[in-house]
């Protein structure tokens, strides 16, 4: 039989092998060209993005994955496009496809979370959000916070108290010390979720670790003296303006705070007679400051002005009514003129401590 | 001195002829997938530097690559190598059934420059009819070369074309299943294990060199809620209406255009290029075999108007090429019409379907089997070929379904298939195997008379003789003629108990069943 023949084996064997060589040059020369212009498309869509034309920005990347569709950048770079071009339904196909292939990316994560939330998924949205948190990130742990941070806001507008204190209480957890911005914003989250005493402690680590950072030291100041912690805000804030005396918003704080200090007759441990007349100071501050920004009061505030003057004439009695009296006065004066409320330390001094007299008289006794 | 010691010499090992024609579908399966390779390279290349990437954005490029290209191309083919013209399925099957296997290897060339010159720039074809026959040309080649035997140069054709199919589509099982429903028309055991070795050889040489990735990249999706089965027995209903009536109407252009004068023939391909290349300015995504479009079609990118639009421009497109003799299969361009509509179709049911249905990308996938089902009429391999390109099994549910909806209304609307009619208007008898299919085997049942009725023949009376051969009544009458031999009749007995006589079935009654009455015998 004629195909045991060595010499046509031979031949079918070189011209395999010669097919081989021809199949691995031409796959060569197919790569190099594939490669440049992929890297072009790629490149040039980049630039766009960059730019902000990001509809010819998913072009390119279009065009770089049509030569290349395993191309994992261009295709991470094309879905987060589609994503901020609002496609939401284009960019979700590209994302589930590259979380096949990358399934712990936490970028990845984020933006389906993203196109959940924006399609109303909540439970998807709060799972690719948890996936996203505990996904891949670069090693500085920026983004894991930044998307925690999202992940709040989002619970926030879905009015999720619980939800919102408790990943707070996480992000408090593992928020780097030297991240002192965050804190700041970890704290504002936990007043505004009420909870200012959890920002206190974060503020109050933070600033252990960052003793030197004034901007940190004044935003504990703020919420210490929310907190009615007024010592405390006084010696933080001294503290960070001779770290930088330079700063005067934080010399007017101080001002605020020690008129506080000398106004406020709610402190505790103040004996009768010092709350009696603290009262008194405190109405005959309200009469003096309105009657300089706010000379035209209504009618209702200029019979309050009135009596307030009556009641000044008279000596100051250590009487707990009297104290009340002139309280009462004091507020009816400072709520006829509105526009006294923020005008200048003294002002701000004056609208903290009625605050506070009217948090203290709501109090159940 | 001492001697020498000899030992003995082994015999060489004896090698059968199934064995040396296995090892040969190897090599062809190597072969087949090494030149599909470089045809994939060389389209692409050609692509790359006439339309530009991505293909549409240079206006002039747009419309002059596919009118020089497919024009050029089509005159190669029609001056010079008239072989590489039409379909290469038509023409394996011819090799098979007419020429004892024959392929001369001047096809395998022309028609990989032909067609590599002709997607390459634009034209709405596609490469995996040219890779089937460029991978039966080789076979043939090589069995030539070999001097095989006539039997098995014509049994070596279909394993060359398997394997150039199932590199071109990196599907080894659809290529296969093919190869089966569509050249040789049965399950021949004699054929298929070469068949399967070179298709999985092919296979391998191409992912070796492009990639193990299935051909698609199908998002992850379910079967969302039962009723969505309505909707793809409503996109196997519309696959079929259209798939029915592209190959209506590509039949009766490319029959008119094939009566016109041979210098009108010549120019054709260049105003079928001048079409494509005007409708690839307004959607660049129908240019070449559009397998990028379909996977932006997988994810998402359309919306319903511009799938469809996209769909019914490419049936035209696509009609226009094959009909004017641009060389080029017809699988991507069915893979791409039928993908566009299913994915329409998906697109206005998450618009507009009451309850949730799948993302349209699972209605891209269906459409595109249901499509293929419609034109090619292979419902099996249909089913496969969306499994393999997607490596998503749960698609296979409602993609059976759709395609045998599709199937049965382009089998009900259009009796000829697609190939035969092309085969016939190439002036090629082949048979066809759809029809052969349905034929319905005659079997030992219809035939024999009931035991009871009629005397018994020798040998028959209550339980038969050991000796006597006996026939069972499901057995087919094919097989029962070379029983006969020497006897005149012969008992029918039951498979449960082999003493039981059922019937007795003489000569004279399988003639009868095969409709030859006596008279005509003599």
């Amino acid at each position: 039989v004629a195909y045991t023949n060595r010499h046509l084996i031979t031949v079918v064997v070189a011209m395999l092998a010669v097919l081989f060589a021809a199949t691995v040059l031409l796959g060569s020369i197919h790569q190099q060209v594939r490669n440049a212009r992929t890297e072009s498309h790629r490149r040039h869509g980049r630039t766009l993005a960059a730019q902000n034309q990001l509809a010819a920005a998913a072009e390119e990347y279009r065009a770089a994955l049509s030569l290349e569709p395993d191309e994992p950048h261009a295709r991470r770079a094309l879905a987060l496009t589609l994503l901020s071009l609002d496609r939401l339904s284009e960019a979700e196909s590209y994302l589930r496809d590259l979380l096949k292939e990358a399934p712990t990316d936490g970028a990845l994560h984020r933006a389906l979370a993203r196109i959940h939330a924006a399609r109303g998924r909540e439970t998807d949205a709060r799972a690719a959000y948890q996936r996203a948190i505990y996904g891949e990130w670069p090693p500085d742990g920026t983004e894991r916070i930044d998307t925690r941070f999202e992940l709040i806001e989002y619970l926030a507008r879905l009015n999720a108290r619980e939800e919102v204190l408790a990943e707070l209480v996480r992000l408090k957890a593992e928020l780097p010390p030297a991240r002192t911005a965050a804190a700041r914003r970890v704290a504002d989250l936990l007043v505004a979720a009420g909870a200012p005493d959890l920002a206190l402690d974060t503020l109050g680590a933070a600033a252990m670790t960052a003793p030197k950072d004034v901007e940190l030291l004044a935003h504990l100041s703020d919420v210490q003296a929310d907190r009615g912690r007024y010592d405390e805000a006084r010696a933080t804030l001294r503290h960070a303006l001779a770290l930088d005396p330079a700063r005067r918003e934080l010399a007017g704080r101080l001002t605020v705070i020690d008129r506080v200090l000398a106004l406020d007759p709610t402190l505790p441990r103040l004996r009768l007679v010092t709350r009696t007349r603290r009262a008194r100071l405190v109405l005959a501050a309200v009469v003096e400051h309105t009657r300089a920004c706010s000379p035209d009061v209504p009618a209702t505030g200029d019979d309050a002005r009135r009596r307030a003057a009556t009641r000044l004439r008279r000596p100051a009695r250590a009487d707990a009514e009297a104290a009340e009296q002139d309280l009462a006065l004091a507020a009816r004066l400072w709520t006829a003129a509105p526009a006294c409320h923020d005008s200048g330390p003294e002002g701000r001094a004056i609208a903290q401590v009625l605050q506070r007299i009217e948090a203290a008289s709501e109090l159940p006794s | 001195v001492k001697r020498p010691i000899v030992l003995p010499v082994p015999p060489r090992p004896r090698v059968s002829d199934t064995q040396r024609f296995m090892l040969l579908s190897v090599c062809i399966g190597v072969f087949a997938g090494l030149l599909v390779v470089c045809f994939h390279f060389v389209i692409d290349l050609v692509s790359w530097f006439t339309l530009g990437t991505p293909a549409g954005a240079a206006p002039v490029r747009t419309v002059l690559a596919p009118v020089l290209g497919g024009g050029l191309s089509a005159l190669l083919v029609l001056l010079v190598f008239h072989e590489a013209a039409g379909s290469g399925l038509a023409h394996t099957k011819a090799a098979l059934y007419i020429s004892d296997g024959y392929v001369p290897f001047k096809t395998v060339v022309a028609k990989f420059v032909a067609c590599a010159t002709a997607i390459g720039t634009g034209n709405s074809l596609g490469p995996e009819d040219p890779a089937l026959q460029m991978g039966a040309g080789v076979a043939s080649w090589v069995g030539r070369a070999f001097h095989l035997p006539k039997e098995h140069l014509r049994l070596i054709v279909p394993v060359g074309a398997a394997a150039g199919i199932a590199a071109a589509f990196n599907t080894p099982i659809t290529a296969v299943l093919f190869v089966v429903e569509e050249v040789i028309g049965s399950w021949n055991a004699s054929v298929l294990g070469s068949i399967v070795l070179s298709a999985v050889s092919a296979v391998v040489v191409g992912r070796w060199f492009l990639g193990d990735q299935p051909l698609f990249r199908v998002p992850a999706f379910e079967l969302t809620h039962p009723s969505e089965l309505v909707l793809y027995a409503a996109v196997g209903l519309v696959g079929g209406l259209l798939g029915t009536v592209f190959v209506r109407g590509l039949g009766i252009a490319r029959g008119r255009l094939m009566d016109s004068p041979r210098r009108m023939r010549l120019v054709q391909p260049f105003v079928a290029g001048g079409v494509v290349g005007v409708v690839g300015l307004l959607l660049p995504q129908v240019l070449g075999a559009g397998y990028g479009s379909i996977d932006s079609a997988l994810h998402d990118e359309f919306g319903w108007r511009l799938l469809a639009v996209l769909g019914l421009a490419k049936m035209v497109v696509t009609a226009i090429c094959f009909a004017a003799g641009t060389p080029g299969g017809m699988f991507a361009p069915t893979l791409f019409i039928g993908a566009m509509i299913g994915g329409s179709i998906g697109t206005l049911a998450q618009l507009y379907w009451p309850v949730p249905s799948s993302p349209p990308s699972a209605y891209v996938l269906v459409g595109m089997g249901t499509f293929f089902a419609a034109v090619f009429r292979a419902p099996m391999t249909s089913v496969f070929m969306v499994f393999e390109v997607s490596a998503s099994y749960v698609i296979i549910l409602p993609v059976m379904v759709a395609n045998l909806i599709a199937y049965l209304v382009a089998r009900t609307l259009h009796p000829v298939t697609f190939f035969d009619m092309v085969a016939s208007q190439d002036g090629l008898n082949l048979p066809s195997h759809e029809r052969q299919r349905e034929q319905r085997a005659l079997r030992v049942e219809d035939a024999m008379r009931d035991a009871r009725l009629e005397m018994p023949p020798q040998g028959v009376a209550g339980a038969p003789p050991s000796s006597a051969p006996v026939l069972y009544p499901d057995q087919s009458l094919d097989s029962a003629l070379g029983v006969f031999k020497s006897h005149q009749a012969l008992a029918v007995v039951s498979r449960q108990d082999g003493r039981r006589v059922l019937g007795v079935l003489t000569l004279e009654d399988v003639l009868r069943a095969y409709g030859i009455a006596r008279e005509d015998r003599s």
